[in-house]
């Protein structure tokens, strides 16, 4: 990245995305998250749980719901069975 | 105090700049007797009274008379239309005027669901047997369309998701109040202050939805597509953690894991009675292929077993500005450039999604022309503001979505940027290594003035963020009051990002009247693909009773070939459209096709 400062505004170097995590406005400094993350997560191995995981809902074998530690995405990241996952992103009504 | 320059146009009537400032501030108009939630009543000299009714965002008033440079109309406009219809050829000029009363129209007409039209020999009694859910925001139980000829519930459950906890809890949150509780709560002399769980307000979008699905019309006289189906509804709610404005706008939300978890609630609940499932929810966001795991897994579920479905609204993003898409060549370059209105610090994001074996380098300019620097695939960033230091924009480079491979370019508004946005932003995309080049870009949804790209737009490719599944049915919206149909001006456009073509089917959405919460009998208009999907769910549920009553189940692959293929043409004047498309749904020809499964 190259940086100049003769505009109003500068972009500054952050640290690298989780792979896993979906990206969001929120995910992207995981420092200020905090508690419990809703997230879906998707495993490659049907019924598999990663360990210290709550399940909310089984979705599909290989899809649930969770509430995950925010310390716990570093663990998930590092997950062989763990292909992605989604955190919870707003939905609003569909009225014109 | 201070005079702050606002950018609106200066040739509009004064009051109608003051709601547009306003508009730009989060307002929004409120529903009255004859207007929607976001629109206001106008009247309207113009050279061309055809020209005017013609347009898909007007909705007709009375006509005043002729004049010799022109008629005086009254109609009703969306607010976020205003400007664009005072600049349209026939308009001389544009006022805001006293709201006018709505004319009743009939949806269940147009798409052949009056029982009088069904097939003379459909056995399934409008829906009987069928659970349909709604996933939504605000439920009047009492309303009388959703009531027994005795005052009791047609409702079977409905799960608050944003109640406190109990020992019952689904999923471990919010309450569940079984029909038992809502036919307790109904001999009260206040039902919602007994059961513990109210509307919010007049003219909520979920009692309206679920009347269109299945109101039985006991309240306001007109009957939804399936009124007597079963009904379960799941308010729906977001998790604990904050989305950043909203809180301020005060407006209905919720989040795509309890969106899933709703769903399984709802699946579950039906057991192994028919179930179809409507959703009048989404954003703008997300690679637009299917492959978030939200849309993995509202597939999975419909896939679980036969007789279920999930119809999902195409969303309102056609005319908005929100999509741009081109490709890059390997050495050059291509600019997007991203308008903001400097003040408003509503969420702005945007993605960029294009092919996993490409690389760009994202360059970031600013109004004057001057590089902040460039950022590239596997990088991130973010935009300070220099004098203050504080952070205006978060930033994100992505290789390989973990879902479909793809990478990503995105940048986030920070939640608290207080500082003046830039005007604008160019993002300019280098061709680093070039294998295919295409890519795509969505601005996300916000509430107060939307962002959007410079003109002119794109605008196919604007279906919502969780309308590109493979087994959901997406539906579009038309204005079934006008002759030929027409497209609402604001009904997404397929297809998806990897070239399905969806919305499968279209129903109108387009000044739909159905049930006004908190009026026990009343009705309002609301406008939306929100009001054309669950058209679409009230015809399937149809299509599930008329199964049962012949003794079968259908799968979801022949739920869509049945829609498919009964649809009607003219319009579309084509085998498939990108905002129709594959035609407007048909209640009679699907019940039938269904019968004829058994020939």
């Amino acid at each position: 990245m190259d940086n100049q400062n003769k505009s109003k505004y500068r972009l500054e170097s952050t640290e690298q995305l989780s792979r896993k995590l979906e990206i969001d406005p929120r995910t992207l400094d995981i420092n200020t998250l905090k508690g419990l993350l809703p997230v879906t997560v998707k495993v490659s191995q049907a019924d598999y749980v990663p360990p210290s995981i709550y399940i909310r809902a089984r979705i599909s074998p290989n899809l649930f719901t969770a509430d995950i530690p925010v310390d716990a995405i570093e663990r998930l990241e590092e997950d062989p069975l763990v292909i992605s996952v989604g955190v919870a992103r707003r939905l609003r009504s569909l009225q014109s | 105090m201070y005079l702050q320059s606002i950018s609106v146009m200066s040739n509009l009537d004064p009051k109608l700049q003051h709601m547009l400032e306003r508009r730009g501030r989060g307002w929004k108009p409120s529903a009255t007797v004859s207007t929607s939630e976001g629109e206001i009543a106008v009247i309207v000299k113009v050279s061309n009274r055809d020209a005017w009714f013609a347009r898909s965002e007007v909705f007709g008033g009375a006509d005043i008379g002729s004049f010799e440079d022109g008629a005086i109309v009254t109609s009703r406009i969306p607010l976020s239309r205003v400007e664009a219809l005072h600049q349209a050829p026939e308009v001389i000029s544009l006022k805001p005027a006293q709201p006018l009363r709505p004319l009743l129209r009939d949806t269940i007409a147009e798409i052949k669901a009056r029982v009088d039209l069904l097939p003379v020999n459909a056995g399934g009694e409008q829906g009987r047997g069928v659970i349909v859910g709604i996933v939504d925001f605000g439920c009047d139980f009492a309303h009388q369309n959703f009531r027994n000829n005795d005052g009791t519930s047609r409702i079977q459950a409905i799960w608050d998701q944003g109640a406190p906890t109990s020992f019952d809890s689904p999923f471990g949150y919010g309450k569940v109040y079984r029909r038992s509780e809502i036919n307790s709560a109904l001999q009260a002399s206040n039902p919602y202050t007994a059961l513990g769980y109210r509307p919010a307000r007049f003219g909520e979008h979920g009692t309206h939805v679920m009347d269109i699905v299945a109101g039985n019309g006991n309240g306001s006289g007109t009957p939804g597509v399936a009124p007597n189906a079963d009904i379960v509804f799941v308010q729906l709610s977001a998790s604990d953690i904050p989305f950043s404005g909203e809180e301020v706008l005060g407006s209905s939300f919720g989040d795509s894991v309890q969106l899933l978890e709703a769903l399984k609630f709802i699946f579950d609940f039906a057991e192994d009675n028919p179930c179809v499932v409507n959703l009048s929810l989404g954003t703008n966001g997300g690679p637009h292929d299917g492959s978030t795991l939200v849309e993995q897994g509202i597939d999975a579920l419909i896939s679980q077993q036969a007789n279920r479905a999930v119809v999902i609204a195409a969303a309102n993003s056609f005319a908005d500005g929100i999509h741009a898409a081109g490709s890059v060549q390997a050495n050059a370059f291509k600019d997007l450039v991203w308008q903001i209105d400097q003040n408003d610090t509503s969420g702005k994001e945007l993605e960029i999604w294009y092919d996993g074996a490409d690389s760009f380098r994202v360059e970031l300019i600013d109004p004057q022309g001057t590089s902040l620097g460039s950022i590239l695939l596997g990088h991130s960033a973010r935009i300070r503001d220099q004098a203050t230091n504080a952070v205006l924009f978060f930033t994100a480079h992505r290789q390989g979505d973990p879902n479909n491979g793809d990478n990503t370019f995105g940048i986030y508004m920070d939640p608290s940027a207080a500082a003046a946005l830039p005007s604008s932003l160019t993002i300019r995309l280098h061709g680093e290594v070039v294998s295919d080049g295409n890519f795509h870009a969505w601005i996300e949804r916000d509430d107060g003035d939307q962002s959007h790209f410079e003109a002119p737009n794109d605008n196919s490719c604007t279906l919502g963020s969780i309308s590109c599944g493979r087994l959901s049915i997406v539906v579009g919206s038309y204005d079934a009051h006008v002759i030929g149909q027409p497209l609402s001006y604001f009904s997404s456009s397929g297809p998806t990002r990897d070239n399905r073509k969806k919305p499968e089917i279209s129903a109108p959405g387009h000044q739909v009247l159905a049930a006004n919460s908190c009026t026990l009998t009343g009705i309002t208009r609301k406008s939306g693909t929100s009001m054309a999907a669950p058209a679409v769910a009230g015809v399937i549920a149809l299509m599930l009773a008329e199964a049962s009553s012949i003794n079968i189940k259908i799968s979801i692959e022949q739920i869509r070939d049945i829609l498919a293929k009964t649809a009607r043409s003219g319009p579309p004047n084509s085998l498939w459209d990108p905002r129709y498309g594959l035609g407007r749904v048909d209640a009679n020809a699907a019940v039938q096709a269904v019968r004829d499964l058994l020939s």
